[in-house]
C-alpha cells in the first residue's frame, strides 16, 4: 500500500522564472504535468532538473528537484525521492528563508515519504523515530498541525503490522485538526478516505471497509491512489462475502488504472491473488509475465514481496496440473530460459526464496511475524 | 440519564432559499439550466399526454414578452400532459416530488426527468413563478394557477376562462438576471439544449419566430461525399476546431450513437478532449470526458445515448457498469475504423498516423491485434533519423533500443557517425510497443542496446599507438577514479568530438545519491548509503577519441600535470555536453582545473 504522491499545484513558479532556461524548465514541467502518472512524465521531470542543475541556480534548482521527487514516488521510484527529498531537506534548513515558499510543498512531499518509509527494511524503528521526530518538529516549527505526524505514524504501523501502534496512531491522527498540507481539500479527502478504508481491512472490519470502499467509488473520490488501492484491495473482502459480481467488475477497472505504473506493484500482486481464486489462471499468468520485470527492478521490497507471494502461490497451484510451462518472462529474470519453457518446481523454489528472505528481514525489523505469515495468508483465499 | 425524548414526530423545515442557492451553486453549473430544465419538463409531459393519445402532436412553444415599462417575460408553452388540481399540489408544492418518479418499469424510456427539482431550477433566475394548466386527463378539465415564490410560499386558484390543454409557465428576472431573459441568449440555450428534441420547438419575440428543431448530424449517410463535408464544417462550428475525418460512432450498451470527428493536430498522450454528449436528445454537457477510452485521445465525438444514467445535475453520467460497456463498444468502433483504414486505405492511414502517432501508439499498447497490424507503421527516432518501424526493420534485422532519451542523447552521435541504427525508446508507450511485439512476432529480434556496447563498434588503436598511448591511459585512468569514471582511449567517428561519457540508469541514480550524501549527515546519510549498496554497482566510462587532434595532443604531451587537467577538463566538457548536473566535487575540480590549466599553460610553478 502506498501513500498518494499528489499535491495541489501544477508546476512551482519560482521567482526567477524569467530567463530563457527557466522557460526550458517550465515548459519541460508543463508537458510532464500534463501527461499521466508514469515514467515518461517522471522523465520529462528529470531532464528538467538537469537543465536546472546546468544553470546551478538553486532557485532554479530546488522546485526542479521537488517536483522530480513527487513524479518519482508517484511512478514507483522512490529510491529517486529519497535521494532528491535528502537534499531539498538539507538544503531547505541551510537557506530557510531563500526557500520559505516552498515550505509546505517540502512538508507534503517529506510526509508522504516517511508514510511509505515501511517498504525498506533497513530502516529499523528506531530509525523511523528518528525521521518522524524530524518530521514532527518541522511541523511544530510552521505551526501546522501534528494530524500529519499520526498519519504517518498510522500508516508505518499498518504497513508493519502494529495493532496496538496503529490503534494508538488513528485515535491521535483524529483529534487533530486538518491543514492539508500542499494539498488540496479534494486530495485530502481521497488520502484520508484511503488511509480510512486500509485501517479498517487492518483491524478486520470487513463490512465497515466494504461500505467505505463502496462510497469512495460512487462517490468518484479521486488522488493518485484513489480508488486504485480501493478497487484492488477490496476484491478480497468482496471475495470472502462471494460478493463476486461487484469482485469482478472492480478487477477490471482496477487494473486498468494501474497497470502502466510501476509504484502499484503491490496491487498487482493483489489482482494476481484475486484471478487466482477466482480460477482465472490464464489471466494470472498474463498478468505475472507483464509485471515481473517490475518485481525484479523495483526497490520498494514490501511491493516486491507481496508480488512474489502472489506469484508463488500462483505457481504452487498451477504445479497440481503440470511439471513445466511456456512463459514470456525477461532475460534479467535469474532463471530465465531462451526457450520460454520453465520447470514450474524450480519457479516456485526461487519465490520461496526469495519471499523467505524477504519476509525474515521486514519480520526482523518490524518484531512480528506480520510478512512471513499474515500477508501469505492473505494473497491466498 | 436524560429523558428519552418525545415520540412526537417533527417535520423537517426546508429554507427554499437556501436550497435554491445549493442548487445553483453545487448542483447545477449556472443559472442558465433553467431552460434545460423546462424543456425537460415541455417534451415529458407531452410524452405522457402520448400515453394517453398516441397521435398527439407535441409542440412546445416560448415567447420573449419585452417592453420599454418593465422586465421581459418569458412564456414557456407545452401542449402536453397537463396538472390536474391533485397533480399541482401534489407535485408543485413538494421539493423533490417527481410526476415522473414511480417505478422503473412503469415510468416511460423516454421520459428525461426524474429528481422532481426541475421547476425550482426557475428559482435561480426568477423570483416568482407562475404556472397556468390545464389536464388531458378527462373531458372539461378546469385550468389552474399556481403561483410559487422564493420565500417558501405559493397558491393555488381554479381559473374561471379555459386555457389550452397543458402547461404554460410565466417568468421574469429577478435583480440582476435579466442577462439570462435576453432573447439572443435564450436562442442560443434553447438550441443548445434543444434543438435535437422531438417536439417542434419555437421562440417567438416582437412578432418574429425562429425554429428550435434541426436533425440530428448523425442520421445522415455519411458515405455521401457532399454530407461528410458538412458534417466536418459542423464539427468545426461545434468544437471551434478543424478535422481531418468523421465517422460513425454506434454501441448497443448505453443506446448510443453519434459520431467521432480526428483531429487535425497532435494532441500530447493523455490529454483529454472534452465531448459533446446528450441524452435522450437533450443536451447533457459539452465537456463530458467518460464517454470515450482513455486512448481515444485523438477525437472529439457528438452522440446521444437513450440509457445511460445521468447524476442528478444531469451534467454528467454515472459511472456504471454501463458507461463502461458503453465506453468498450464506442472503443472498438474506433478500433475498427483504424483498421478498416490501415487495410484499405494504407495511403490515408500514413497521413493520420503522421499526425496522430502517439494516439494509435497508446491504442497499440492496450491491444495486441492492434499491435500486430499497426506496428510496422508507428514511426520511431532512431539515430539515423525518424523512420517506421518496418522501414527499420528492412534495414536492421535486429532491432536496438536505448529505453530513455538520456541515454540516446548519450550515443546518438556517435551512433549515426558510426551507422549503427538505434531507436530511442525513451518517449510514452516505446518500450512497452516494442517489448511486446518481440513477444507476438516471433521474427522480431529485439535487443536493448547498452551505451557501453557502442564501443565494441570503435576501431582499435594500433600496437604502436597503443604503446605510445598506455601511461597516458594509465594518468587518465586514475585521475577520474575517484569520479567512478574509467577511461578508455579509442577512436570513433566523428572525429571533432574529443570524448563521449556514458553512463547506465544505475550511474545517474548514484550521482543523485551521490549529491544528496554530498550535503546530509546522520539518518539521511545513513539511508542513502544502505540505498547504494542495494543497487548493483556502476561504473561510468569516458572514452578519449584519438581520431580527435586534440585529444591526440593531450596524449602526446608528455607533461603529466598538463595531461591531467586536461583530461579533468575533457571529463567537465562530456558531463557538460551530457547534461550531466555536476556534483559538488566535480564543481570544485572545474574551479581548480581552468585555473590549473591557466596557471600551466602561463608557465606557473605547476609546469613541471
Amino acid at each position: 500500500m502506498r501513500v498518494s504522491w499528489d499535491y495541489s499545484t501544477g508546476p512551482l513558479g519560482g521567482k526567477t522564472m524569467t530567463e530563457d532556461i527557466a522557460d526550458q524548465i517550465y515548459n519541460l514541467q508543463i508537458k510532464a504535468y500534463q501527461l499521466p502518472i508514469g515514467e515518461t512524465r517522471l522523465r520529462l521531470y528529470e531532464e528538467a532538473l538537469r537543465i536546472a542543475e546546468q544553470s546551478r541556480d538553486l532557485d532554479l534548482i530546488f522546485p526542479a528537484r521537488i517536483h522530480m521527487a513527487y513524479a518519482a514516488g508517484a511512478a514507483g521510484y522512490e529510491e529517486k525521492t529519497m535521494a532528491a527529498l535528502a537534499w531539498c531537506l538539507a538544503t531547505f534548513e541551510d537557506n530557510e528563508e531563500r526557500f520559505l515558499e516552498y515550505e509546505k510543498t517540502l512538508l507534503l512531499l517529506f510526509q508522504t515519504f516517511l508514510s511509505n518509509i515501511s517498504q525498506y527494511p533497513n530502516i529499523t524503528r528506531d530509525k523511523f523515530e528518528q525521521l518522524a521526530g524530524q518530521l514532527e518538529s518541522l511541523i511544530c516549527r510552521f505551526g501546522y498541525s501534528l494530524r500529519s505526524v499520526y498519519l504517518v505514524r498510522l500508516w508505518f504501523a499498518i504497513t508493519i503490522g502494529d495493532r496496538l501502534m496503529a490503534i494508538e496512531s488513528h485515535a491521535k491522527y483524529v483529534s487533530y485538526p486538518r491543514d492539508n498540507l500542499g494539498r488540496s481539500v479534494v486530495s485530502e479527502d481521497a488520502s484520508e478516505a484511503n488511509l480510512e478504508f486500509w485501517y479498517l481491512s487492518f483491524l478486520g472490519e470487513t463490512e465497515k471497509a466494504i461500505e467505505l470502499a463502496s462510497r469512495i467509488i460512487a462517490e468518484k473520490v479521486s488522488s493518485n491512489c484513489v480508488p486504485h488501492d480501493t478497487y484492488n484491495c477490496v476484491l478480497r473482502l468482496l471475495a470472502l462475502l462471494q460478493r463476486y459480481e461487484e469482485a469482478d467488475d472492480y478487477q477490471k477497472r482496477g487494473y486498468r488504472l494501474i497497470r502502466n505504473i510501476r509504484g502499484f506493484l503491490e496491487l498487482i500482486g493483489h489482482q494476481i491473488a484475486y484471478l487466482l481464486h477466482r480460477g482465472r489462471t490464464a489471466a494470472a499468468i498474463r498478468m505475472f509475465e507483464r509485471h515481473l520485470l517490475w518485481g525484479l527492478e523495483t526497490f520498494d521490497l514490501a511491493a516486491r514481496y507481496r508480488f512474489y507471494t502472489a506469484a508463488k502461490h500462483l505457481f504452487t497451484s498451477l504445479s497440481q496440473t503440470k511439471s513445466t510451462c511456456k512463459l514470456s518472462l525477461p532475460s534479467s529474470f535469474p532463471l530465465y530460459k531462451e526457450s520460454s519453457e520453465y520447470n514450474i518446481s524450480q519457479l516456485i523454489d526461487w519465490f520461496d526464496k526469495e519471499t523467505s528472505s524477504l519476509a525474515t528481514a521486514f519480520d526482523q525489523r518490524n518484531g512480528n511475524d506480520f510478512f512471513s505469515v499474515v500477508i501469505p495468508k492473505q494473497l491466498k483465499y | 440519564m436524560f429523558p428519552l425524548a418525545s415520540p412526537d414526530q417533527n417535520r423537517f423545515q426546508v429554507e427554499l432559499r437556501g436550497l435554491i442557492e445549493l442548487l445553483s451553486q453545487h448542483l447545477y453549473s449556472g443559472p442558465h439550466v433553467f431552460i434545460r430544465e423546462l424543456l425537460q419538463n415541455g417534451v415529458d409531459a407531452i410524452q405522457a399526454r402520448r400515453q394517453i393519445e398516441p397521435k398527439h402532436e407535441g409542440a412546445i412553444e416560448i415567447e420573449v414578452v419585452t417592453s420599454e415599462e418593465s422586465d421581459p417575460t418569458i412564456i414557456f408553452q407545452d401542449n402536453g400532459v397537463g396538472l390536474t388540481e391533485a397533480e399541482v399540489q401534489q407535485f408543485l408544492a413538494t421539493i423533490g416530488q417527481s410526476s415522473k418518479r414511480g417505478e422503473a418499469t412503469s415510468r416511460p424510456d423516454d421520459f428525461l426527468g426524474q429528481f422532481g427539482i426541475g421547476l425550482l431550477s426557475c428559482f435561480t433566475v426568477s423570483d416568482e413563478i407562475i404556472v397556468l394548466t390545464r389536464s388531458a386527463k378527462g373531458e372539461n378539465q378546469p385550468g389552474f394557477e399556481w403561483r410559487g415564490s422564493t420565500d417558501g410560499t405559493y397558491s393555488v386558484r381554479k381559473l374561471t376562462e379555459m386555457i389550452p390543454i397543458g402547461t404554460q409557465v410565466f417568468l421574469q428576472p429577478s435583480t440582476g438576471y435579466e442577462d439570462y431573459f435576453e432573447l439572443q441568449r435564450i436562442l442560443k440555450l434553447t438550441r443548445d439544449y434543444g434543438s435535437l428534441l422531438q417536439p417542434k420547438i419555437s421562440l417567438t419575440s416582437n412578432g418574429k419566430t425562429d425554429v428550435i428543431n434541426a436533425k440530428s448530424p448523425w442520421q445522415q449517410d455519411l458515405t455521401n461525399p457532399q454530407v461528410r463535408e458538412n458534417l466536418l464544417a459542423y464539427g468545426t462550428e461545434v468544437f471551434d476546431r478543424n478535422f481531418l475525418d468523421v465517422f460513425p460512432l454506434h454501441s448497443t450498451s448505453g443506446g448510443v450513437t453519434g459520431v467521432a470527428y480526428v483531429l487535425s493536430e497532435a494532441v500530447h498522450a493523455g490529454s483529454s478532449q472534452p465531448h459533446r454528449v446528450y441524452l435522450k436528445n437533450m443536451l447533457l454537457s459539452t465537456k463530458s470526458h467518460d464517454v470515450l477510452p482513455e486512448w481515444a485521445f485523438f477525437v472529439q465525438c457528438i452522440v446521444n445515448a437513450t440509457q445511460l444514467h445521468p447524476t442528478a445535475s444531469r451534467e454528467s453520467f454515472y459511472d456504471d457498469t454501463v458507461l463502461e460497456r458503453t465506453r468498450d463498444e464506442l472503443g472498438d468502433c474506433l478500433r475498427r475504423y483504424l483498421v478498416e483504414m490501415a487495410q484499405t486505405q494504407p495511403r490515408r492511414f500514413e497521413q493520420l498516423i503522421a499526425v496522430h502517432h502517439l494516439a494509435v501508439k497508446a491504442l497499440a499498447a492496450d491491444d495486441d491485434e492492434c499491435l500486430e497490424l499497426f506496428a510496422d507503421l508507428l514511426p520511431f527516432q532512431t539515430s539515423l533519423g525518424t523512420m517506421t518501424l518496418g522501414e527499420f526493420r528492412k534495414q536492421n534485422p535486429v532491432v536496438r533500443y536505448v529505453p530513455s532519451c538520456d541515454q540516446f542523447r548519450q550515443i546518438a552521435q556517435v551512433a549515426a557517425s558510426e551507422s549503427l541504427a538505434v531507436i530511442n525508446a525513451g518517449y510514452v508507450y516505446d518500450v512497452d510497443i516494442l517489448t511486446r511485439l518481440s513477444r507476438i512476432r516471433p521474427d522480431f529480434t529485439l535487443e536493448e542496446f547498452d551505451a557501453v556496447q557502442l564501443a565494441d563498434r570503435f576501431e582499435q588503436l594500433s600496437q604502436r599507438e597503443r604503446e605510445e598511448t598506455l601511461e597516458f591511459e594509465r594518468l587518465a585512468d586514475l585521475t577520474l577514479q575517484r569520479f567512478k569514471c574509467a577511461v578508455e582511449i579509442a577512436k570513433f567517428l566523428p572525429s571533432d568530438l574529443p570524448s563521449l561519457y556514458v553512463t547506465d540508469g544505475n550511474a545517474d541514480f548514484f550521482r543523485s545519491v551521490e549529491q544528496a550524501q554530498d550535503v546530509t549527515e546522520g539518518v539521511w546519510s545513513d539511508m542513502l548509503g544502505d540505498l547504494t549498496r542495494d543497487a548493483p554497482s556502476s561504473y561510468a566510462r569516458l572514452y578519449l577519441n584519438y581520431s580527435n587532434s586534440l585529444i591526440q595532443r593531450i596524449c602526446q604531451l608528455g607533461q603529466a600535470e598538463g595531461q591531467r587537467r586536461s583530461v579533468e577538463m575533457v571529463y567537465i566538457q562530456a558531463l557538460l555536453l551530457g547534461h550531466f548536473p555536476l556534483k559538488k566535487s566535480e564543481i570544485k575540480l572545474l574551479n581548480e582545473g581552468l585555473l590549473g590549466l591557466l596557471d600551466w599553460a602561463v608557465g606557473g610553478q605547476n609546469n613541471d
